[in-house]
């Protein structure tokens, strides 16, 4: 097999549940409300406490072109690979975006954000960050 | 025995067996082969014990590529030469930086590491070295205290040894000057060599001296040991009058110039406050004392060999918390700041994403120290081979009427595709093992370097080695292809720079070549 073929082919089955995922209609469960609060609050509540440092990296990410993200419907199933968390404590969160934001590093699905070198799932989760703010 | 060649009667005809030109590191360790050999030796040298200005007014000349250190301070003209201010840094070159790679054109010695690795051994005694052992736990390196993306797969943590540093020159000038039949000549500047009718064989080498006198030295075999950009020269200026200079049939003699490219790549914000880790001094309690060595980053010969990256070094200028304080107090004066930007808000959502588990772990083995907040990598790569680099004569002359050199150094768009690629490559590992995460200071492009990028003093290939004369000004033995008798020392004869400093390497091909000639002058 060429090489990144595999990586490349994975991509797109990700791009691809997460837009099945918004046209069939998962976009309301991404908002559901517990009594922890809404999933991306309880997200970010979880993996990224200092919220402005957050959200101040999210708006830089977006501004470059990325604007189709910046919707919470948009940015979960992309944070999630189209798939809603079966857990959603916050040990479940923390364990599940070290290891996205791993795997991005090692597929090198990295994106730059003024200069840095981030892993396109933590620069997402800036983004929720900034939208959700609102 | 030292004489002053401005002792000498103008005209006078010297006679050796073997003749070095110039008293470098390779010059001096090849005559230092042949104290007792009962040869008749000349070390002739340009300059005097001393620095002395005329003399090193010398290696004056023009730059039209790249700026490039000024040629006439980074290269020294006397006895002991460019050792006598070299900062002792010793390496080998890897095995891969012998090798011929696919897809990386002008690759490959005629010989790989293995071959080498004999005289490297030797080579430590006589830069005055520790063990032939560059492994990271022979310097006394704990496996646990490297973070983890630079103890492998992509990056290893390696060591440079550090040499006093062996000055040549004082340090073996003793030696020399009991040696029975060897003659070092001061004051002598080589002028080019003369060959016979058809042009195959040396005959003799014009000397001159500053105060005006003529000499030359007839001789067996010579060497031309003069240093990466002056050995070139010496061949262009050698030959017939009409000629094109000597082993320069097919217009390589000063093509393919190296050097290591210099600048500061990025900026690590660090996900670890204690991410101290750089080694150095390992001591010993049984002798009571210190090895000096340092530590550095480099891609692992498999990554380099698996995305087609060749060879460089990474070394740390670590920055405090009080630095980022006032890059922060800064920003509040001016509304806004250029490195300030994000770094405070990157560092603190990459401290929230990495976690600080192994902080405590660090702590424990660094103590507590102040904590750090970035990293500014230091690039140090090796330039790929590169026939529009070089060096030419150009219409200046020097004080006997010779053409002084111009300098053509140029990184090409395949280096700047490595360094991007060297630095993409460390910042996804950096961040793939949450030590930390990347911001690169280089262009995407092509063309574009940085401004601080600079060639260092390593100047290399102007003469490089290859068994095909159509790609290589000596062959493997590192003699002149077509000239029988004239042979070439020092780093001009790399075909590839690598990623170590070169001093090592040039000492274990002059005792090498210093090899090949006792066998061939017995």
């Amino acid at each position: 097999m060429r090489p990144g073929a595999g990586r490349a082919r994975r991509r797109v089955v990700a791009a691809g549940l997460a837009s099945v995922a918004v046209l069939c209609g998962w976009g309301g469960a991404w908002r559901q409300t517990g009594s922890a609060g809404s999933l991306p609050r309880r997200l970010l509540n979880a993996v990224l406490p200092n919220l402005a440092s957050a959200q101040a990296i999210g708006h830089v990410y977006l501004r470059a072109g990325r604007a189709a993200e910046a919707s919470v419907e948009r940015l979960m199933p992309l944070i999630f690979a189209g798939q809603p968390p079966a857990a959603t404590s916050a040990a479940a969160f923390r364990t599940f975006i070290a290891w996205r934001v791993q795997r991005d590093f090692a597929e090198g699905a990295v994106v730059r954000v003024d200069g840095w070198m981030l892993s396109v799932t933590e620069a997402r989760l800036c983004a929720l960050a900034a939208v959700a703010a609102g | 025995m030292f004489v002053d060649a401005r002792s000498i009667p103008d005209g006078t005809v010297l006679e050796a067996d073997l003749c070095i030109v110039g008293a470098g590191a390779a010059g001096i360790t090849i005559a230092r082969a042949f104290v007792a050999s009962g040869l008749r030796v000349a070390l002739v040298e340009g300059g005097a014990q001393e620095i002395e200005q005329d003399s090193q007014e010398l290696y004056a000349a023009t730059e039209i590529g790249q700026p490039y250190p000024d040629l006439s301070v980074c290269r020294l003209r006397y006895f002991g030469g460019t050792t006598n201010h070299w900062a002792g840094w010793c390496l080998p070159l890897d095995a891969i930086d012998f090798e011929a790679r696919e897809g990386l054109p002008y690759r490959g010695w005629p010989f790989d590491r293995a071959h080498l690795d004999p005289w490297y051994r030797r080579a430590h005694s006589v830069v005055q070295i520790g063990p032939y052992d560059y492994s990271p736990s022979a310097w006394g390196i704990r496996e646990p205290a490297i973070p983890a993306p630079f103890n492998g797969p992509r990056f290893v943590t390696k060591v440079l040894q550090a040499s006093p540093p062996t000055r040549f020159g004082p340090v073996y000038e003793a030696e020399l000057r009991a040696a029975p039949r060897l003659t070092v000549y001061l004051h002598a500047n080589a002028l080019g060599f003369s060959t016979d009718a058809t042009g195959r064989e040396v005959q003799t080498l014009s000397i001159g001296t500053l105060s005006g006198r003529r000499l030359s030295l007839r001789a067996r075999v010579f060497v031309a040991a003069t240093g990466g950009v002056e050995n070139a020269r010496l061949l262009l200026l050698s030959g017939r009058p009409d000629g094109n200079g000597l082993g320069n049939a097919h217009d390589l003699v000063g093509r393919f110039f190296m050097s290591h490219m210099e600048f500061v790549g990025g900026t690590i914000a660090v996900s670890d406050p204690y991410a101290y880790f750089d080694f150095s001094y390992d001591f010993n309690a049984t002798t009571g004392r210190k090895r000096p060595f340092v530590s550095f980053v480099g891609p692992s010969q498999e990554a380099m060999r698996e995305l087609f990256l060749v060879n460089g070094r990474f070394t740390w200028e670590y920055h405090f918390g009080q630095v980022l304080d006032t890059i922060n107090a800064s920003r509040r004066l001016i509304g806004r700041g250029g490195h300030g930007d994000t770094f405070a808000d990157i560092l603190t959502v990459i401290r929230d994403l990495d976690g600080l588990a192994g902080v405590a772990a660090r702590k424990a083995l660094f103590g507590q120290g102040l904590p750090v907040e970035f990293l500014k990598v230091r690039c140090h790569l090796e330039q790929l081979p590169n026939p529009a680099s070089r060096v030419t004569l150009g219409d200046e002359r020097d004080p006997f009427g010779n053409r002084r050199i111009v300098m053509d150094w140029r990184p090409a768009a395949a280096d700047k595709r490595n360094s991007n690629r060297l630095l993409h490559l460390l910042g996804t590992e950096v961040g793939r093992a949450g030590f930390g995460r990347l911001r690169s200071a280089l262009a995407e492009d092509d063309t574009t370097w940085p401004d601080d990028m600079v060639g260092n003093a390593h100047q290399m290939g102007t003469t490089r080695m290859h068994r095909d004369p159509k790609l290589g000004v000596v062959d493997e033995n590192c003699r002149v292809h077509d000239v029988a008798n004239l042979y070439v020392a020092g780093s001009s004869v790399f075909p590839t720079s690598g990623g170590g400093n070169p001093t090592l390497t040039i000492v274990a091909l002059a005792l090498r070549l210093a090899d090949h000639l006792k066998e061939r002058l017995a």
